[in-house]
């Protein structure tokens, strides 16, 4: 039989980071090196992970290619799989099917301003984007990264977060809704803080992943500030099962989160029945 | 016509009603004369779409559980009315919310009855009269008569008048059967325990497990919040074996013991046409002989299985084994 | 072209002369259902009413295996796992014996989504080139047949391999494709009675109701999105059941699930339905088809809007009318426990889309 696009590859646990209660971070390497090594994907694709006899569910690959030692994935955990998949250890065998999905038009971001606007687990996407940005720095204007949560706990990749505030070529500002003594940063939710420091919208893309009620408001906030939905660009979750475009499920109208997504513009979505 | 006249009557009642409500359930004409379909009426043209005859099958206390924070108004039929008594004995309905047109019925048809006597697939029209059921054919008239194709329930039907109503469509119906003798079981019971598995393994092996037959049922609120659809715990494999429907049918039948009304609906709705209403007849059966109890007949009455208690005052005394 | 004949009493033979090389299905009678089954020496293939379930199931079965899995605990140190992955076996070469024209038509259909929209699917790409269909044509149409609607009528070709023509005393059978002329080719030729018969019939065929013009669904679908109460009143009778989805020759939503069994299992495909709440449900609760009116309006959208507008440039070979992802073959109504028919919903849309 030809090559089945429902066959994972195998993949080795090497690292479990617990970020937040019920968030953890995994970096995986493909068992089979000349596959690791012929990996090729773009930042805001994702990838089915695999626990064999559970089942299979998507994550973004939020490490970016240009950091090819690991795939990293971070996981929430809230059903069945990533209840699973919060169980296991480094040495683990894991599937993945991927890369999955559209990514992230970084060629059409080149020499822009850039504005992440994340909210939890959220994070994820945009980091894959800011490292491949931090990576490719003089490809890019500013960067200007707006990250909350609930709590400071609730925060993914603390101690990266505290690395990129410090590097000088990056603006980070952090809120959170419910403050501890240590707290340092802001309180509140995002969308205030984008209108609190009065982004400009010239020359300048907003990227935001998070709750749907946050990038509601945070859509909002971008338009009173004058962004235009070309320039507003984000990533949608669906129930996903194939992950190549044929069972279904995923679909908002006649496109599939799974393949003509997971991310879209503002202006796209406007395009679509209201379906999300 | 006094068939008319009382649909009349009917439109009449809903069309009074309709300004408190947020709609009313009814039948409408379906895509032939052999088939009625529910409706929702909102307007006075809308009810003025209301029908009411032998092709009424549905039991639209069906969508009641879905409906509820609603007003509406509902249509029902002796049978259906049970539905509603039973959702009420089980506190899964407001009843203030609910205005109820009751239908004394003479009995609906059984168009798979029907369906071995004609081909009814091109029937052009259809007329009921109190003894007859007239087909109107590509090949010209056939006159069934209506014993013949009557719904079993309705053959043994001791509710033919709605139990519960706040308009009650009449003139009021004189009941068919005294009690029921459950003779239908007879034949399945003369069948020993290889035969029985024999015939389910027969009958289960076309199921396509659409699941109808849960959604079809008027107090099957769970709906898709079900064990066959549960992960955790994964009662039921996705892989379409005859161990997985056939458990389905056993755990369904045995939810509804002492609940089912035996409206038929879930058999009625079977695509494939499994006999599983004789699994809840048989439940039926076992909960009148042990406690004497019908469902939804009694909306003061607890349903026997209802009487369960967490804490039981202490373990049954067997006496000393030693 | 020339028609071969099988007479009434030699359907059977003819069967299970198939059947030594290929795996067979063909219809039964069961109870109030026709049922497709696996050829078997005592059985007698009814060919008198389309069958209840449409022969998507030859092509797309309920269940079917994705790949199947083994772990290995390394016994020196148990902490250590291996996993171990194997293809599903290849499919058998079928005959599907007794289906309509309208589910032969739905190959096409399935085509679409599994083998040229995007990805591949190799596992349908595999039981397709391995299947014949032996189609019945239609005498007439029910009350719930709608195949011109889409295209299609009583004696399409599209799809089949043989067609079979009832006549006098048997049937007249055409081969359509050259596989299907290998499948007749031990038979007679029709009489010139026979002939005479079936010529006569195609000259006179069966004359449908006019069929509405489906150029402006997609359009009006859309103007409609976001009128819940229309939507409310069409699916406040569903029961949010599979039959519709089930019994359809084209609808092939499907789910992925896991079934284990001890350390080894397999990942199956199984028939999926989009008018249950479970298909869209996320892991978080969150529903973005919360009702039975989101549901079916994602139903009829997909057949009558996003499918034509996937795909514009078949609509040219019929007569501008779009490509719906439908044949009309009408189970959908004729099964539906409450009688949902998809053609009203259609033409409600067609009426109360319309810009005012």
């Amino acid at each position: 039989m030809s090559h089945s696009p429902y066959m994972p590859q195998i993949a080795t646990i090497i690292e479990t980071i617990d970020e937040t209660p019920d968030i953890k971070t995994f970096r995986v390497v493909l068992q089979d090196p000349a596959a690791m090594a012929a990996f090729r994907f773009l930042p805001g694709q994702v990838a089915q992970l695999s626990v064999f006899g559970t089942g299979e569910s998507t994550f973004v690959i939020n490490s970016p290619p240009t950091r090819m030692d690991f795939l990293q994935f971070t996981v929430m955990r809230v059903g069945e799989l990533t209840h699973r998949l919060h169980t296991l250890r480094e040495g683990d065998p894991v599937g993945l099917r991927g890369p999955l999905g559209n990514h992230f038009d970084v060629d059409a971001m080149k020499g822009r301003d850039i504005v992440f606007i994340g909210g939890g687990v959220g994070m994820a996407p945009l980091r894959t984007l800011l490292l491949y940005m931090l990576d490719n720095r003089a490809d890019f204007g500013t960067i200007t990264l707006i990250y909350g949560g609930r709590t400071p706990e609730h925060l993914c990749y603390k101690s990266e977060l505290a690395e990129w505030a410090a590097r000088g070529d990056m603006r980070v500002e952090l809120t959170v809704d419910n403050p501890d003594k240590n707290w340092s940063h802001r309180v509140g939710v995002v969308p205030a803080v984008l209108t609190d420091l009065n982004v400009s919208p010239q020359n300048a893309v907003a990227v935001t992943c998070g709750p749907p009620i946050m990038i509601r408001f945070t859509i909002q906030a971008l338009a009173k500030l004058g962004f235009t939905d070309e320039q507003i660009v984000t990533t949608l979750e669906r129930r996903m099962k194939c992950g190549v475009g044929l069972c279904g499920r995923c679909n908002i109208g006649g496109k599939f989160v799974c393949v003509d997504g997971p991310v879209f513009t503002q202006a796209q979505l406007k395009g679509l029945p209201q379906e999300f | 016509m006094a068939e008319n006249d009382r649909i009349q009557r009917l439109i009449a009642a809903v069309k009074a009603e309709l300004p408190k409500l947020d709609f009313v359930l009814g039948y409408g004409r379906g895509f032939d004369a052999l088939h009625a379909t529910p409706i929702t009426v909102r307007t006075e043209a809308d009810a003025d779409k209301l029908i009411f005859d032998a092709t009424c099958v549905e039991n639209l206390a069906t969508s009641l559980y879905a409906m509820r924070g609603k007003r509406i108004g509902i249509v029902v039929k002796g049978c259906d009315s049970r539905s509603v008594v039973e959702l009420m004995q089980e506190k899964l309905l407001d009843r203030a919310n609910l205005v109820v047109f009751g239908m004394p019925c003479q009995g609906v048809i059984d168009l798979a009855k029907v369906r071995v006597r004609a081909d009814i697939a091109q029937a052009r029209g259809a007329e009921f009269t109190e003894t007859e059921v007239r087909l109107l054919l590509p090949e010209g008239e056939r006159v069934l008569s209506r014993q013949d194709v009557l719904a079993d329930k309705c053959l043994r039907c001791r509710y033919p008048n709605p139990l519960i109503a706040d308009h009650l469509i009449g003139p009021e119906v004189e009941p068919k059967g005294v009690e029921d003798t459950y003779a239908d079981l007879e034949g399945f019971e003369k069948l020993n325990p290889q035969e029985r598995f024999d015939f389910w393994k027969r009958q289960m092996s076309r199921c396509i497990r659409c699941y109808a037959c849960r959604n079809a049922c008027p107090l099957c609120v769970c709906k898709h919040v079900c064990l066959a659809d549960s992960r955790e715990p994964h009662w039921l494999s996705a892989e379409a074996t005859l161990q997985e429907k056939w458990l389905f049918q056993v755990m369904h039948a045995l939810h509804l013991a002492g609940r089912c009304t035996e409206c038929g609906e879930c058999q009625r709705s079977c695509p494939m046409g499994i006999p599983i209403l004789l699994l809840k007849r048989k439940m039926n059966r076992e909960l009148k002989e042990v406690f004497n109890y019908e469902a939804g007949v009694d909306p003061e009455a607890v349903p026997p299985l209802h009487t369960f208690q967490m804490e039981e005052e202490k373990i049954k005394d067997r006496g000393l084994l030693w | 072209m020339v028609a071969r004949f099988i007479e009434n009493d030699a359907v059977a033979a003819l069967a299970a002369a198939w059947a030594r090389d290929y795996r067979l299905l063909a219809p039964v009678r069961e109870g109030q259902a026709v049922i497709y089954r696996p050829w078997a020496p005592d059985m007698h293939p009814f060919l008198g009413r389309p069958p209840t379930a449409s022969a998507k199931q030859a092509l797309l079965p309920q269940t079917e295996n994705l790949l199947s899995y083994t772990y290995r605990k390394d016994h020196a140190d148990l902490t250590k796992t291996e996993v171990f992955l194997a293809d599903p076996l290849p499919p058998e070469p079928t005959v599907v014996l007794g289906c309509r024209p309208c589910d032969a038509r739905g190959n096409k259909l399935l085509d679409r989504v599994f083998l040229e929209r995007g990805v591949a699917d190799p596992l349908y790409a595999a039981r397709r080139a391995a299947t014949l269909f032996v189609t019945v044509a239609c005498e007439h149409m029910e009350n719930t047949c709608f195949c011109h609607w889409t295209g299609g009528g009583p004696t399409s070709e599209e799809g089949s391999d043989v067609l079979l023509f009832a006549v006098t005393g048997g049937y007249a059978a055409r081969a359509i494709t050259p596989a299907g002329e290998k499948l007749l080719a031990n038979l007679p030729d029709t009489s010139q009675q026979i002939a005479d018969e079936l010529a006569a019939r195609l000259a006179n065929p069966v004359e449908p109701g006019p069929a509405p013009d489906l150029r402006a669904a997609p359009e009006r679908f859309l103007a409609l999105f976001d009128n819940m109460d229309f939507w409310m009143d069409q699916s406040a009778r569903c029961l949010s059941c599979g039959v519709c989805t089930y019994l359809c020759p084209t609808c092939s939503c499907f789910n992925i699930t896991d079934e284990n069994q001890g350390l080894k299992g397999k990942r199956l495909r199984t028939w999926d339905t989009c008018m249950s709440a479970l298909y869209t449900l996320e892991g978080s609760g969150y529903n973005p088809r919360v009702s039975r009116a989101h549901r079916l309006r994602n139903r009829v959208g997909h057949k009558f809007c996003y499918h034509p507008q996937e795909f514009p440039a078949a609509s040219n070979e019929r007569n501008a009318q779009p490509e719906v992802s439908c044949t009309g073959c009408g189970r959908c109504i004729k099964s539906c426990p409450v009688s949902v028919d998809i053609r009203r919903i259609v033409l409600d849309l067609l009426e109360k889309g319309e810009k005012k």
